[in-house]
């Protein structure tokens, strides 16, 4: 039997206006519990105003928005108060208070304290006044706060800002164990190397409009690949090969194809023309890339 | 609520202010009982049921905390975290505004018992049996005049959080607030100076409801000053603060965070 997957978000028909610049225009995504979804787009494209609209902070002029199920706006998200955690912009943090004490005013509980400060390894400064903490050390306090209640839908704005190359691998790590438990994540970055490591699904936001919603499968299969063959004759080798139908370029010291072709027939091709191949290399459009050319097409 | 208000509580014991405000009150009306220790007998029943000035060095300070209170959040940005809690943003003012007025009673009561004190060590020729205002005795009418400054606290309380609501920054907010206060009452002598013609709609500004604690101690303010009723200006002083708290908390709920 096929097990019915919950839907965690769903928002339909945002719109949003800031005196006469509209922010948002008709918006609209869903998405299910247990993913870990990538709210990409330029700056100004409006992430940050979705993210705020999900956690019933900002009043919107039209739309709906439901989390597992429950309405949210700035009246009513009770639903948010008890299922969501959430970064955004910066931490919130007072200056006065330590880090454990922030972490106090979310929970009770010391298990789930004592979790989250030993996840982001937090022991040696969690009892020292925020105002004393790094930025790193603060982000990673903001990002605990979202998480030391185990919500059930965490949205974390930029969370990677400030965190060194250690502590956002540790980040990365606890995100997908999380996911896997059931934990549903909406996170925005620029950081889209690190992004695409972790993420199942993107959407990429433009001009408060979203251009398009996609699982990593769907991505990969859409990013562009090429080969790049270095061969001892270039320019024989390029011959051979146009003469073959392979539709390839040169490009410095190295001969470029710019489709996804059979791999070896190509190189029967050059060797039975018996030219020598000094290197094979085979290249997948990253998410940054994809995405990038995506907002250039539609800019063109 | 009673989640919110256990957290705003958490967060005011650990500020200095929270432990400084206490100290800072005992030492000014020390200060101010040395000075008083010389003078006529009737001049110190006058500094004993006015708390050595520990009245006015309070209302001082509740605008400082109170001002500080509300704009904090938005100045760290920890106002975000507070409305994902919240269903209705005005609880988080109304619970701030419940904790000022709490800790303002504490503080009354910080002063009037330092007031026991140096008047022990300081004013042993007269008694707190001798008879002072409106034939009370002393003990009465400092126990009045504190009962009375908590009461008048209540207006400037919802006013330092309306104009803290409006503010981006704690010290604008803490300067329009005792500028507010103090001037206020020196305003209002003037305005009702100025046009006499309309006194009777005049005399209600809320300005005039500062004077509530002033016209107990000096009753010919009634006549020169205020031309309200004891129980006039307590009127008042509650329906210019529930306007002050019900507009704030709009202005609150309402703000782009």
């Amino acid at each position: 039997m096929q097990r019915i997957q919950e839907s965690m978000v769903r928002v339909v028909g945002l719109r949003k206006t800031f005196g006469r610049r509209t922010v948002l225009h008709d918006v609209n995504f869903e998405f299910s519990a247990g993913k870990i979804v990538g709210l990409v787009g330029p700056n100004g494209a409006g992430k940050t105003t979705i993210m705020k609209a999900l956690l019933g902070l900002l009043a919107t002029d039209a739309g709906n928005i439901r989390i597992l199920s429950q309405p949210v706006s700035v009246t009513t998200h009770t639903v948010v108060t008890q299922q969501v955690g959430a970064l955004i912009e910066r931490p919130a943090i007072y200056p006065f208070l330590s880090g454990w004490q922030h972490l106090q005013l979310i929970t009770n509980s010391v298990v789930q304290m004592k979790w989250v400060v030993q996840a982001f390894q937090m022991e040696n400064y969690i009892h020292r006044p925020a105002k004393r903490y790094s930025l790193g050390m603060k982000q990673k306090l903001g990002i605990a706060m979202a998480l030391v209640n185990r919500p059930r839908l965490v949205i974390l704005d930029e969370p990677m800002n400030g965190l060194d190359p250690q502590s956002v691998k540790r980040l990365r790590h606890l995100i997908v164990q999380l996911a896997r438990k059931g934990t549903t994540f909406l996170i925005s970055s620029h950081i889209l190397s690190e992004l695409e490591k972790i993420i199942d699904t993107v959407i990429l936001i433009d001009q408060g409009q979203v251009l398009l919603q996609r699982t990593m499968a769907q991505f990969q299969e859409s990013a562009r690949q090429s080969l790049m063959i270095r061969t001892m004759e270039n320019a024989r080798g390029l011959r051979v090969l146009l003469r073959a139908d392979y539709p390839v370029v040169q490009r410095g010291s190295d001969l470029i194809v710019n489709k996804p072709v059979a791999l070896t027939p190509l190189l029967h091709t050059l060797l039975d023309a018996h030219i020598q191949i000094l290197k094979v290399n085979q290249y997948q459009e990253d998410l940054e890339t994809v995405l990038l050319r995506l907002l250039a097409e539609r800019k063109a | 609520m009673g989640q919110l208000l256990q957290q705003e509580i958490f967060k005011f014991r650990h500020q200095r202010l929270a432990w400084l405000a206490p100290v800072i009150l005992v030492l000014l009306q020390a200060g101010l009982a040395m000075t008083a220790h010389g003078t006529s007998v009737s001049d110190q029943k006058f500094y004993v049921s006015s708390a050595y000035g520990g009245f006015q060095w309070l209302t001082i300070l509740i605008i400082v905390i109170g001002a500080s209170c509300v704009t904090m959040e938005f100045e760290y940005g920890t106002i975000k975290q507070l409305a994902i809690q919240v269903n209705h943003r005005w609880t988080i003012f109304v619970g701030k505004y419940a904790l000022v007025l709490g800790y303002s009673v504490l503080l009354h009561g910080v002063v009037i018992l330092m007031t026991l004190l140096l008047k022990e060590r300081g004013g042993r020729n007269f008694s707190w049996q001798n008879i002072y205002l409106y034939h009370q005795s002393l003990l009465a009418n400092l126990v009045t005049n504190a009962a009375l400054d908590m009461y008048g606290g209540v207006m400037i309380v919802g006013l330092v959080f309306l104009l803290a609501s409006c503010s981006h920054n704690s010290a604008a907010a803490i300067a329009i607030g005792v500028g507010v206060c103090f001037v206020g009452e020196g305003v209002s002598s003037l305005l009702l100076q100025s046009f006499k013609s309309l006194l009777p709609v005049m005399k209600w500004n809320p300005f005039n409801m500062f004077f509530l604690q002033e016209e107990y101690g000096n009753p010919s303010y009634q006549q020169n000053v205020t031309h309200l009723t004891i129980q006039q200006l307590g009127v008042g002083n509650l329906v210019w603060a529930l306007f002050f708290v019900g507009v704030g908390a709009v202005i609150f709920s309402r703000r782009r965070i």
